[in-house]
């Protein structure tokens, strides 16, 4: 049976690194690691959350494989809530799997993917948002992405959920009240007041839904493409951004050949910044400008960065682009597009002519001389967090989003129920519906499908 | 030596269905109570039925139990509750004569082959080996059984409460049940403590009925019993009246002699059935209290205060009762009063009403902390037919919660047990659009018929019904209906008129067109296919399931949902101790009560989500294991 298995599995990424850390979890944990541990001491005897030194040796060939650093934690206060110990060994491949097998041999078994997690959820170290948090937690590729699942992983998604959900059970209480005492007279239960309750819960989880975007964002990251006429100054616009020299910078117009795709950090969302300069031929016409605006690059981008040449006249080139987005706009409702006016070091002359053409705030910039570029990043980090604090709760995974539509879905149900005239009785049941999809998110499951799946894609060695 | 196959001790509601079903189905059976001419009686208001309960009476009455068909039989006023509301809620309720309803059992239990009934009082059980082997008199006499069904109502220990004077007493005047308690203690049975109460009595001609508000029965009245035609009593009105200020003020002064306020009753009372002073009390600022005024029958010179329940000193019972519009003269018969009695925590019998810690040893009732009549029919029902079941060593016979309210009934005190007094609601079942009252045949008549207690010419009518029903839905569903016949009706009735051709099914859709108004005003239909509509419910059937479609088949799909996690069985004797994980207070209460599967453990009360996460896994995982050495990141 599960625990009492004692499992093993190496903890740090494959690869040639300084040190490898080795997790042994499970009741003969600290046994398992003492076998094989040669020191003044005995594993056995020492503390819980202890670090020891002594070197690795094989019991059979009594051969000293390295030398190690090896942490006791005795349970309940591990991760997994079992005897935990880790063994902080010298990266490289060969080495780490020889102490894994190793240590395999000697009565530990492979942990399977996310098996360590498995076992904290089981111990009830975690519950099912928090275990899903863990994964994001370590994927995460930015500080934001990191802070919104840390505050997941705290149950800050939860305690959202459930708050929900008590007000969908309190709604619930009234309605049955008035079925079951209805001969006794002793309330009136009117459906205006039910109807606003609905939707307040309604606005709620429109609210949650609303964050999916941002929290999508934030976990996988913004596409950008950084669109304007040849030499605009799209490439410089790119190294300023990255803060290096990625894209080969010159007056020549398509100078770039490459398709160039570079992550960065701006306030802790990842932003993904495709520079599409490379798809380009220096002898394109007037109206290719626009054409390459592409349907591809519409689709896939959520940030449009939108450059002029503030230090020459706007062009057939920039209407052409210009023009072609005003016929997109409806199509990519999603889509943000910035309107940066580059070159400011020069003499400006096309910036007034700008403001005629758009509404939108222009951002004047000079890539090449990286002036503005602060106020840039700060206008786009605007844009997608939207207000939202990392701490607030947020929806960033498929399996969220999908439960509250059909949360939201089922209390719409038993509104137009309601406003129909018809007996509590009926939207009752899609009251319970919704209750239940909210459930689910926070691991009140029915069946465990969703646990199944859960686990089947956490394929991490925690 | 005699060895009857069943032996019941008790004949309340549970007592009579019990020993009529196991009777029916074959057994030897007899039946045991302290006062055979009170089997049947009516202990506290002089009605069946009601909201959920009345569901519960109409499925007695499908496999072929009694209550619905004595209540037709012996009923005086007879109304279907909540018809404001949905169909789902609506709710029958008969007012009966109380000194006719356990006549009319009596004389039942009296035609009943297999049956026996003998008058004693029982004082201990007699087990072997953790197996039910007879029961003891408390003249010392043994009478042996293969199964025994205890249906003991409030008389285990009771103790009647008026004012702070108590006496020991099952019910007014009557003995209450010494040493079935402690035997059962003996045998490691755990007991608790309950209370209930009763309203004073009054002499119908002191009431002043021309202040009251007359509460007039269903004409034509509709009958509870598929077996019974119409009904040929005549119907009489309750009334309605109020309390003021003043009751309540003399009902205040009594507190301090209140055997609930001063602590002398220890037992926990239903709050759904508050006392007047309990109402008073918890919600004060109420300026006036609904009294119901129940006549007893034709003949009798009583009538019940329903509303009115109460174990103050009869004094001030009967000081504050005459401050009520009506009651200013009223001569009170017989005080309110408080009872409390011994009853064993349901979690301690299993899905069939079998005890777990004796073999052959049934609980059905009060016993296990129900109050209501009809709670105690259904469990007696259940209880004999799976006494029946036990002794012919064949599968238990259990009903689901999307089967029936019996099944809601059960599951619940097995799974969440009890600690006030349990009465049904339709709240308690969540598959409830699939429960209607009028449909309870449809839902259970095969298998009274399979158990042997349904009567052919039941079944019979039953058959006819579903014939009817299949015809009808077929024919309505091979209908098409033109402008200029069915516009007129639309127009009458506010709804919007055809262009073209439309089919049947789709104006019957339609909130506002009922299918009888339409069979009324219609040409359409033909004689042939009204004979079908008008056998006995079968219209109301056909116009629910096409008019509520679209909520019965998302219901069905929430039974869909609570089958699958039914059928994930946990092995008999699971030891959920092996579980390290699991909370202390779950794997308590999953050693105690044992589910057969995850669906019922999901309905244990302190069983979280997390538990029950954990319980599948664990399940699932069993004898999982690794294969090939992956390496994890």
């Amino acid at each position: 049976m599960i625990f009492d298995d004692t499992i093993a599995a190496i903890a740090t990424p494959i690869g040639i690194g300084g040190i490898s850390v080795i997790r042994i979890s499970g009741n003969n944990a600290i046994t398992v690691a003492d076998k094989l541990f040669s020191s003044s001491v005995s594993l056995k005897n020492v503390n819980s959350h202890t670090l020891h030194y002594g070197k690795l040796v094989d019991p059979v060939s009594n051969e000293a494989i390295d030398q190690v650093l090896i942490s006791v934690m005795r349970e309940p206060k591990t991760y997994t809530g079992l005897d935990t110990v880790e063994v902080n060994c010298h990266g490289g491949i060969l080495n780490t799997q020889k102490i894994l097998d190793l240590i395999l041999r000697n009565g530990a078994r492979l942990a399977e993917p996310g098996e360590f997690t498995k076992i904290a959820f089981l111990n009830g170290k975690l519950d099912l948002s928090q275990v899903e948090a863990i994964g994001d937690l370590i994927h995460a590729k930015t500080e934001g992405a990191r802070r919104s699942s840390a505050a997941q992983f705290m149950g800050n998604l939860s305690s959202e959920i459930k708050i929900l959900r008590e007000g969908l059970i309190n709604l619930c209480s009234l309605l049955e009240l008035d079925l079951d005492f209805a001969e006794e007279n002793l309330l009136d239960i009117k459906s205006d007041p039910v109807i606003k309750k609905i939707e307040f819960v309604e606005f709620k989880i429109l609210d949650l839904l609303s964050t999916y975007n941002f929290g999508q964002i934030v976990r996988n990251g913004a596409k950008v493409a950084i669109i304007g006429k040849p030499n605009v100054g799209k490439s410089s616009l790119l190294n300023s951004l990255l803060l290096r020299n990625r894209a080969l910078v010159s007056d020549i117009p398509g100078t770039t050949r490459d398709y160039i795709e570079e992550t960065i950090d701006i306030d802790g969302i990842p932003f993904t910044l495709i520079d599409t300069a490379g798809l380009r031929h220096s002898e394109d016409t007037v109206e290719t400008a626009g054409i390459e605006l592409t349907n591809e690059i519409l689709e896939n981008s959520d940030l449009i960065l939108l450059m002029f040449d503030a230090s020459s006249e706007l062009d057939g080139n920039d209407f052409s682009i210009i023009k072609r987005l005003k016929e997109e706009s409806t199509k990519y409702k999603k889509l943000h597009i910035v309107f940066i006016a580059n070159k400011i070091d020069r003499p400006q002359i096309s910036t007034s002519h700008l403001r005629e053409v758009t509404d939108s705030k222009i951002i004047e910039i000079s890539a090449k001389e990286k002036i503005g570029i602060q106020d840039l990043k700060k206008h786009i980090a605007k844009i997608f967090s939207n207000n939202l604090g990392f701490n607030s709760p947020v929806i960033s995974r498929q399996r969220h989003k999908i439960a509250l539509e059909k949360s939201l879905e089922s209390i719409q149900l038993a509104k137009e129920t309601i406003k129909n005239k018809m007996s509590f009785e009926f939207a009752s049941i899609d009251v319970h519906n919704a209750i239940s999809h909210l459930g689910e998110i926070v691991g009140e499951i029915k069946g465990n499908e969703v646990l199944n799946n859960i686990f089947s894609n956490f394929c991490i060695g925690k | 030596m005699i060895l009857y196959d069943i032996v019941i001790v008790g004949g309340g509601h549970a007592g009579y269905e019990a020993a009529l079903a196991a009777s029916r189905m074959g057994c030897s059976t007899l039946l045991i109570s302290m006062e055979s001419s009170k089997i049947g009686t009516l202990s506290c208001n002089p009605a069946i039925g009601g909201t959920a309960k009345g569901h519960l009476v109409k499925e007695i009455d499908a496999l072929g139990g009694e209550m619905g068909f004595i209540t037709d039989q012996v009923g005086i006023q007879f109304r279907i509750l909540n018809l404001s509301r949905g169909p789902a809620v609506w709710s029958p309720r008969a007012q009966v004569d109380r000194a006719g309803y356990p006549r009319s059992i009596q004389a039942s239990l009296k035609k009943q082959k297999n049956l026996e009934i003998i008058e004693a009082n029982i004082v201990e059980l007699i087990v072997d080996h953790y197996q039910i082997k007879g029961v003891k008199t408390s003249g010392g006499e043994v009478i042996n059984c293969k199964a025994a069904i205890l249906t003991c109502g409030t008389f285990l220990n009771g103790i009647i409460h008026i004012g702070l004077k108590n006496m020991s007493a099952g019910r007014f005047g009557e003995k209450p049940a010494i040493g079935i308690t402690e035997s059962l203690v003996s045998f490691g049975f755990e007991s608790g403590r309950l209370k209930t109460g009763t309203p004073p009595r009054i002499h119908k001609d002191t009431i002043d009925f021309s202040v009251c508000q007359p509460q007039f029965g269903d004409n034509p009245p509709e009958p509870f019993s598929c077996r019974t035609d119409f009904i040929r009593n005549s119907q009489i009105p309750c009334h309605l009246t109020y309390t003021n200020q003043t009751t309540h003020d003399i009902l205040r002064s009594g507190f301090e002699q209140s055997p609930m306020f001063t602590g002398r009753i220890k037992g926990i009372g239903p709050r759904y059935c508050p006392s007047i002073e309990d109402k008073i009390n918890r919600f004060a600022d109420k300026e006036r209290h609904q009294i119901f005024l129940e006549p007893e029958g034709y003949d009798s010179i009583e009538y019940y205060v329903n509303g009115f329940s109460t174990s103050l000193p009869a004094e001030i019972q009967e000081q504050a009762i005459r401050t009520v519009p009506g009651l200013e003269n009223v001569k009170v018969l017989r005080p309110g009063y408080a009872v409390e009695y011994d009853f064993f925590p349901p979690f301690q019998i299993n899905l069939n009403m079998e005890t777990k810690a004796i073999e052959g040893l049934f609980f059905a009732g009060q016993i296990n902390g129900t109050s209501g009549y009809e709670e105690a029919g259904a469990q007696g029902l259940m209880a004999g037919i799976n006494a029946a079941l036990k002794i012919k060593n064949k599968e238990p016979f259990v009903l689901k919660r999307n089967e029936a309210y019996i099944g809601v009934l059960i599951d619940d005190l097995v799974n969440k047990s009890t600690l006030e007094p349990y009465r049904i609601f339709t709240s308690l079942a969540e598959y409830r659009l699939l429960l209607r009252y009028d449909n309870a045949d449809l839902r259970l008549t095969e298998h009274g018929y399979r158990l042997g207690i349904v009567s052919d010419t039941q079944y019979n009518s039953f058959l006819r019904k579903i014939n009817s029903i299949n015809k009808v839905n077929q024919w309505i569903s091979e209908q098409t209906v033109d402008p200029a016949t069915v516009n007129s009706f639309l127009e009458e009735h506010s709804s919007s008129l055809i262009e073209n051709p439309e089919p049947l099914i789709k104006i019957l859709k339609r909130p506002e067109i009922t299918l009888k108004g339409f069979v009324d005003n219609s040409k359409l239909f033909t004689d042939k296919i009204i004979d079908d509509l008008n056998y006995r419910d079968t219209l109301r059937e056909v116009d629910t399931s096409i008019k509520y479609d679209g909520y019965l088949k998302r219901q069905k799909e929430q039974v869909e949902k609570f089958i699958r996690l039914e059928e994930k069985k946990i092995p008999k004797n699971f030891d959920y101790k092996i579980i390290k994980s699991l909370s202390s207070e779950a794997k308590e209460k999953l050693s105690k009560i044992r589910p057969d599967n995850i669906g019922q453990a999901s309905r244990i009360s302190g069983i979280s989500p997390a538990d029950l996460s954990l319980l599948l896994v664990y399940l699932e995982k069993g004898n999982r294991h690794s294969k090939s050495y992956t390496v994890n990141e």
